[in-house]
């Protein structure tokens, strides 16, 4: 089966109210169950980008194309039964007392009968792991959970995009590796498609299939893992950096004239490399 | 500040009782105890309801804080009765000149009043330490309370913790920079610490319905049809009522 | 500058309420005199007992000083140091043009400190545990018999104050239970039509704007939160709460705020019982309609009349304090009365409350003063959202005046209910006496009635006096204060 092109920006561009350019000429492709990241520091304009992309900011130049319509000629519901934001702030976003209403509500609005709302509630509760929590009150939630029910909320819903501003922020390590895993997994066992904005460079290559970066507003480089992060130099000028091990291995590598084959962008690219290379040293 | 949660101690059969049921007696019994004018009912009334308190386990700290306030309402409005009521006295003494005297139907009044209001706090308290806040909006609606009611009191409480927060760290920020010194400062102080609130609540209030309405919120609340009552509920609480309207009676 | 030029030095010492505490700078002062070749050697304080620093720069100056050289007395460099006493200075300096001022550097640090210190040690081998002193009295017996006697005066005010007052904490809630039934029932009677009506001025306002209910939800949580923050009131010295509906009914109007108090009121009722169930529907009418609709008027009544932001916003939020502890006053009176007569009932519940109410509509006030204030500096737009303000607009609309006659309408049927009252239960007294006389019983005179009858509405207008010459006191803070940073909004 072909890879089916779920959205489509074709020369994005959008202006604040107050005259500032936030973004402009943004050409994106995002496939189906692709697992894609907006790499940008802050103020980069990623935020932006997905609220444009979910429909909520409307005056936008360009065209957004959700599998091959134009959104501007959907109406908010067709939208919405398909993507949706997850915000950086959960409190944002969780308006209801209790986590199974919140996560009902979506269902709900889109007419779904009793049961099937229960059902699609629970169902959401488990993929992200709170079905235990269904009962309680959300203020008493730490940061993670609550991230994690706001997920559950847009499941609730069918979604088959999920658009995230910085699913990380604010999580402690092991949060961050709990929520990249659960994210990774709907990517792959569920074929959901994943935009995620974030500035977490070691996260990225990890999980991720494509990325672009944004600098300024603008698209300065997109592709796979590998193709955009080539040196720290380029990374500096968007505000960014490369992944620690890599910059290590890039360093090691042009000033040390260690000779490692590729720059490896993950822990265990990087275990590989060097093992090789000293084994080789050892000759 | 201290604003917590209310318990529900999940053993206790009461806590198990739907949240209308327990609504609308409480309703009916609040009723009955305003309307009566006299002492039996009202002692019967609080001592049930202490007593259910009690087996319910709630905390002492929860239960004294939430009856202080009556309480000393109530010594009040005794003495105000006692003494400043005409009538036959009872007892009567000079302080500072002024001939004090306490009359026996002020006492009678005053005593009438005071075991309502505890009465009342009794079971109104009851009603609250069984039933979690959501439930008691079920309630209300059931009781056909307008839905945009509701509404405003589901976001009001879901937000009063978040804000309380915000409150917190703003407070803390002022009173590290010798907000709170001089009594203008405080003044100034409290005044820009409830603007901020305010703006925080505008804030607030514009990226959750931008949340909501990607979730297709289109400006009615929808609310989960409940579960029927069970006629044991139904028949229980029936039963509950008529006992106490016969007590009512004496 | 030729000509005469006299140096003086003044040495500037914290101060303190007891009389001879700043014996020891007095004496460095003398000792100065006699060692140091500077003419004028004076000392003053910052606070407290005096002479204060601006008399005695003054009188430096009337001796001819052209150069005052001002001695912190501190050993620390603190606030004092670094806001206050500059600031003292400069005001001086802005006055004498001519004479130099000097901030001298505080004491410090200095090596013969280390002496003192050790000296002062060796003086204090010889004191007792601390348990077994006595209390120090005062160095002279004068001051220590002033503070006593104002300690007694003080603490019988505070005990008469809680001792009278029918609600000591927590400000203008009807605790459950203190109304009768029928009473309850007509309260109810008379907001549910408000609330209604409210609710229908909101559904209406959120079809055109879905982030309104959310915002009045909100709102509704800070208004609970508001009435929550225990503020000590200073003349009192006890604790109570504002109660936010004049914020309230600025931010969003009369209408809708009645339902955000009724929120409020809901929910504190539930968690805190602060007021009831049974008493929602009197606490709606005294706050939530009483308090917003005057708040409301009179915020736009004097907004008409020219006024500025933070004088608007302290009036409505006094007022609206004020209202809602006079509507409270009829409620309780009448609802406790039972047989007796309303208004002498009323007369005692109202001056109960004035102790706590005065102060607190001042409070009240300054709140939302403030508040008004930083959302007119922050937020502007938000403000002109709401309809609280036009953006350049400068014409008086018509809509003023019938604020100010609505208002005055609403005081003057606040003042007029007790007396109408009164002429009600006239008619119950009336009643009884002759049926009593008919059986041949005197009625008795209830006691202390008659006699308070006059004794009340004197203690009230002097209560009245007080409170207005502090709101006047408080209103000059304010005009001063915010003058320099409000603007008139012509933009």
């Amino acid at each position: 089966m072909a890879d089916m092109t779920r959205l489509l920006l074709k020369d994005l561009g959008y202006i604040y109210p107050d005259g500032t350019e936030a973004i402009s000429g943004i050409n994106m492709s995002v496939a189906k169950a692709e697992f894609t990241g907006i790499l940008g520091y802050n103020g980069s304009g990623k935020t932006t980008l997905l609220k444009i992309m979910d429909g909520l900011l409307k005056d936008f130049q360009g065209t957004v194309f959700l599998d091959g319509v134009d959104i501007r000629s959907l109406a908010p519901r067709e939208i919405y039964r398909k993507m949706g934001i997850v915000f950086q702030n959960p409190n944002d976003q969780l308006f209801a007392p209790t986590v199974f209403e919140d996560v009902a509500f979506g269902p709900l609005n889109m007419g779904f009968s009793e049961k099937e709302v229960v059902q699609r509630v629970t169902d959401a509760l488990r993929s992200v792991e709170m079905e235990d929590y269904a009962k309680k009150s959300i203020h008493h939630l730490s940061f993670g959970q609550r991230k994690r029910v706001c997920i559950a909320g847009l499941l609730s819903m069918g979604h088959e995009i999920l658009l995230l501003d910085e699913p990380t922020a604010g999580l402690d390590p092991f949060g961050e590796y709990q929520m990249m895993d659960l994210l990774t997994g709907l990517n792959k066992e569920k074929d959901v498609t994943i935009v995620m904005a974030t500035h977490s460079v070691d996260l990225v290559p990890v999980f991720l299939d494509r990325l672009y970066i944004l600098n300024k507003g603008r698209v300065v480089r997109g592709g796979t893992p590998e193709a955009v992060f080539t040196a720290p130099e380029e990374m500096n000028q968007v505000k960014l950096r490369m992944p620690h091990i890599a910059e290590l291995i890039y360093r090691l590598k042009h000033e040390d004239k260690i000779p490692f084959k590729k720059i490896p962008l993950t822990i265990g690219e990087a275990r590989r490399e060097m093992v090789e290379v000293l084994k080789k040293s050892n000759e | 500040m201290t604003f917590t949660d209310y318990i529900n101690n999940k053993d206790h059969w009461l806590s198990r009782v739907d949240g209308r049921v327990k609504l609308l007696v409480t309703l009916i019994v609040l009723i009955m105890v305003l309307s009566y004018k006299g002492l039996t009912f009202q002692f019967l009334v609080t001592i049930l309801c202490l007593f259910q308190c009690w087996r319910m386990k709630i905390p002492l700290r929860v239960f004294l804080l939430r009856f202080s306030e009556p309480v000393f309402i109530v010594l009040v409005i005794l003495l105000l009765k006692i003494f400043f009521s005409g009538g036959e006295s009872f007892f009567s003494t000079e302080v500072m000149g002024i001939k004090i005297a306490a009359s026996k139907e002020g006492l009678a009044e005053g005593l009438s009043i005071a075991s309502r209001i505890i009465a009342a706090i009794s079971i109104m308290s009851l009603m609250v330490f069984s039933t979690p806040y959501t439930e008691l909006l079920g309630a209300l609606s059931w009781l056909r309370v307008p839905r945009g009611f509701i509404e405003i009191l589901m976001y009001a409480y879901r937000y009063i913790f978040v804000l309380i927060e915000d409150a917190g760290v703003i407070y803390d920020a002022q009173k590290n920079r010798l907000g709170y010194t001089t009594m203008n400062r405080r003044f100034s102080s409290l005044g820009i610490l409830v603007g901020s609130l305010i703006l925080k609540a505008f804030e607030q209030s514009q990226n959750i319905s931008i949340a909501m309405v990607q979730r297709g919120y289109d400006g009615h609340m929808p609310l989960l049809r409940q579960k029927p009552l069970t006629t044991s509920e139904l028949l229980i609480s029936f039963l509950f009522v008529t006992m106490m309207g016969l007590l009512w009676q004496i | 500058m030729t000509g005469n030029r006299k140096e003086a030095i003044i040495l500037l010492g914290h101060g303190s309420r007891i009389p001879g505490a700043g014996e020891g700078m007095e004496q460095v002062a003398r000792r100065m005199r006699e060692r140091f070749p500077v003419e004028i050697i004076e000392i003053c304080y910052m606070s407290r007992i005096g002479p204060h620093f601006p008399e005695v720069f003054e009188s430096c100056v009337s001796q001819g000083a052209t150069k005052v050289v001002v001695m912190p007395y501190f050993l620390h460099s603190g606030l004092h140091m670094l806001e206050d006493i500059p600031e003292l200075l400069l005001e001086k300096a802005r006055k004498y043009p001519d004479v130099e001022i000097i901030l001298g550097k505080n004491l410090g640090f200095d090596e013969c400190l280390v002496d003192l210190v050790i000296k002062r040690l060796n003086e204090s081998r010889d004191l007792r545990d601390v348990r077994e002193m006595k209390p120090q009295v005062g160095k002279s017996r004068e001051s220590g018999e002033k503070a006593s006697t104002k300690k007694i005066l003080s603490a019988a005010f505070i005990f008469l104050s809680a001792w009278l007052l029918p609600d000591q904490a927590h400000a203008m809630h009807i605790s459950e239970g203190i109304l009768p039934l029928n009473w309850a029932a007509l309260w109810f009677a008379l907001a549910i039509p408000f609330v209604a009506y409210g609710l229908h001025s909101l559904n209406k306002r959120s079809r055109e704007d879905l982030s309104f209910k959310p915002l009045v939800g909100l709102m509704a949580a800070v208004v609970f939160i508001i009435s929550c923050m225990p503020i000590p009131v200073p003349i009192a010295g006890t604790c109570s709460h504002p109660c936010g509906t004049a914020i309230s009914g600025i931010l969003v109007g009369p209408a809708i705020s009645v339902v955000i108090t009724a929120v409020a009121l809901l929910i504190q009722a539930i968690f805190l019982a602060h007021g009831g169930l049974s008493t929602l529907g009197a606490d709606i009418v005294s706050m939530g309609i009483m308090g917003s609709f005057v708040g409301y008027f009179t915020f736009k009544a004097l907004r008409a009349a020219r006024m500025n932001m933070a004088v608007a916003g302290f009036m409505a939020g006094l007022l609206a304090d004020w209202a809602t502890y006079l509507t409270t006053s009829v409620e309780l009176a009448s609802g406790i009365k039972g047989e007796a007569a309303f208004l002498p009932l009323f007369w005692k519940i109202v001056i109960a409350f004035i102790p706590t109410q005065l102060p607190l509509g001042i409070l009240e006030g300054a709140i939302t003063a403030g508040m008004v204030i930083l959302l007119y500096k922050k937020r502007p737009d938000l403000l002109v959202k709401m309809r609280v303000i036009r953006p350049g607009d400068v014409k008086i609309p018509k809509q003023g005046l019938t604020a100010l006659l609505f208002l005055l309408l609403i005081m003057g049927a606040t003042m007029a209910a007790p007396v109408q009252a009164a002429k009600w239960s006239g008619v119950d007294e009336a009643v009884i006496e002759k049926v009593a006389k008919e059986h041949g019983r005197e009625t008795k005179e209830p006691l202390i009635n008659m006699e308070q009858g006059d004794l009340p509405l004197f203690l009230f207008l002097i209560a009245g006096t007080v409170g207005g010459f502090a709101a006047g006191y408080y209103w000059k803070t304010l005009l001063v204060q915010r003058k320099g940073r409000v603007t008139e909004e012509k933009k």
